[in-house]
């Protein structure tokens, strides 16, 4: 018993994801300047920062949308475990398989119904599954994302008859669904009221002991509720990282203070 | 400019507009009531189950050229739908480029150019080197209208669908070619739809284009290599001839052209009313 603990312990120090002098553009605008950071594996750890300082840029790296953009552009490394994956021969696409993405609005597909679109990670690469280990993903992820009982018999509704807190909860659950390793949130909760927000919040704490997250966020309060760790971001640099309690009571930047205690931003 | 005269000035603009809305809707109501008065008046069965007689015959009909309308727009779908919506497709989802730029650009000289010319281009480039009129000239001139009107509304429809939708593919693992297939084409649909019934109806209504194409049939086919009969030639024919039964005829024609290609728009209209959700 001792001994798995300790185990586990080891296991939740291990580095999941590691970026290596990464610079990132758009066309002649540099966004991100040599971010060198570690995120470790099954922690949450959220990115703060004034707007504009390229705190979804970073977040984008992470599963190579960034690229999709016209204009943009991007040096350095990334690895994924001992993987980089801005390796020339690798597809971006099965990089996005293993990295799962929320992002800020909900943004579910309204050619499918809600059961379609929690399994659309399956539709979309399709890979043949039975019906019943189908229905089983959809309760897993829904129930992990907390809406399972709101839309347990409306599945084959419509997406648009949920609320705007239903939906971002369902686009959890649909990137859950594929079983991703690390989940990259891009400000889940900016465009909802306060009874939802927390109801995600809610969800994204009990994630944690399935999958490494990446949180963006504008809100200090919910980087302070949530995470276990902190990087925080000022035009396009990294300047501290470090554990949430250590940042929010004792940070070692001036300009860290500053952010958090409100002075800009 | 004080109160007063603003006012005044808005109200003789007003005017204007629904002179202009008036006038307009004059003219279409003269040529529909015209068509519904003399087209149903001769209206009767077997006009949609005859073949054509000579003039002094009683009797007589246009089923071959129902049918031969039917078969030209089946050509012209097969041909103009698939490649209207791929270059619509190309336009948007790859048109970050010079060759997607030309394609619009063409696409959009090619909805202007004079259809009895694209009539032209078709009897050299197949009427001549088959040495014969046929179904399936007509059905390629009609193609050639119909496709920058199905990139068009493709290139529309498509532009709709949010960004987002398509990064949340490409964020679970698709590829951008099955992002397309499942969720970008899907979400336009229903503008994609429409843009074809309207294709469809504005084929019916061509003329010019069949008569140097698929020419006029007085008998039944439906083979590709053989001259057809269409509507809008019969009714060029027989309008313009001497015979007031043939002229008869052309009305009842007419009329059920015109109610054919009614139905089409408004099918289009009740195709583009549904799902909006964006």
């Amino acid at each position: 018993m001792q001994e798995e603990k300790h185990i586990f312990k080891e296991e939740k120090n291990l580095e999941k994801l590691r970026t290596e002098n990464l610079n990132a553009w758009f066309s002649s605008l540099q966004i991100l300047k040599n971010i060198n950071i570690s995120i470790k594996k099954n922690t949450l750890t959220a990115i703060i920062g004034p707007s504009g300082c390229g705190k979804t840029t970073l977040l984008r790296c992470f599963n190579r949308l960034h690229e999709l953009t016209p204009g943009a552009r991007i040096e350095g490394k990334v690895f994924l475990e001992d993987l980089n994956i801005y390796d020339n021969n690798l597809d971006p696409v099965l990089i996005r398989r293993r990295i799962g993405m929320v992002f800020q609005r909900p943004n579910l597909f309204y050619n499918m119904n809600i059961y379609e679109n929690v399994i659309s990670g399956y539709i979309l690469n399709k890979r043949k599954i039975s019906k019943e280990e189908l229905d089983n993903i959809v309760e897993k992820s829904l129930r992990l994302a907390g809406i399972w009982d709101e839309v347990k018999d409306r599945l084959k509704n419509h997406p648009s008859e949920l609320s705007g807190g239903q939906q971002q909860r369902v686009c959890i659950a649909r990137a859950l669904a594929v079983e991703p390793e690390v989940l990259l949130m891009d400000e889940p909760t900016s465009a909802l009221d306060p009874i939802s927000t927390y109801k995600i919040e809610d969800t994204i704490k009990t994630l944690k002991d399935h999958v490494t997250i990446i949180i963006v966020t504008h809100n200090m309060q919910q980087a302070a509720r949530i995470s276990d760790e902190i990087i925080f971001m000022y035009m396009g640099e990294v300047i501290e990282v470090g554990r949430t309690s250590e940042i929010f009571t004792n940070p070692k930047k001036k300009l860290t203070e500053d952010y958090i205690t409100g002075r800009f931003g | 400019m004080n109160y007063r005269i603003r006012k005044i000035y808005s109200e003789i603009m007003l005017g204007l507009c629904v002179f202009s809305f008036i006038l307009g809707v004059f003219f279409l109501f003269w040529i529909l009531g015209d068509l519904f008065i003399k087209g149903l008046s001769s209206l009767n069965l077997s006009l949609f189950i005859e073949l054509p007689k000579p003039p002094g015959i009683p009797g007589g009909g246009v089923a071959n050229a129902i049918v031969g309308t039917l078969l030209l727009s089946i050509i012209a779908g097969i041909i103009g739908i698939p490649i209207g919506i791929l270059a619509g497709v190309y336009i948007v989802e790859y048109g970050n480029n010079r060759l997607a730029w030309w394609t619009r650009f063409i696409s959009e000289v090619l909805s202007g150019i004079p259809t009895i010319i694209i009539g032209v281009f078709v009897y050299i480039l197949i009427v001549i080197s088959m040495k014969r009129f046929s179904a399936l000239a007509g059905g390629v001139a009609l193609s050639i209208i119909m496709i920058p009107i199905i990139t068009k509304a493709t290139e529309e429809s498509l532009k709709m669908v949010p960004n987002s939708v398509r990064e949340a593919s490409y964020a679970l693992g698709a590829p951008k070619w099955r992002t397309i297939i499942k969720v970008v084409l899907p979400s336009g649909s229903s503008g994609i739809v429409t843009g074809i019934m309207s294709a469809f109806a504005r084929i019916m209504g061509e003329t010019a284009p069949l008569l140097f194409t698929s020419l006029n049939s007085s008998f039944w086919s439906l083979r590709l290599d053989q001259p057809i009969a269409s509507l809008t030639v019969t009714i060029y024919n027989y309008a313009t001839s001497p015979y007031k039964e043939w002229q008869n005829i052309a009305w009842a024609s007419s009329f059920i052209l015109a109610m054919i290609v009614l139905l089409l728009n408004i099918l289009a209209k009740y195709y583009a009313r549904r799902k909006t959700h964006f």
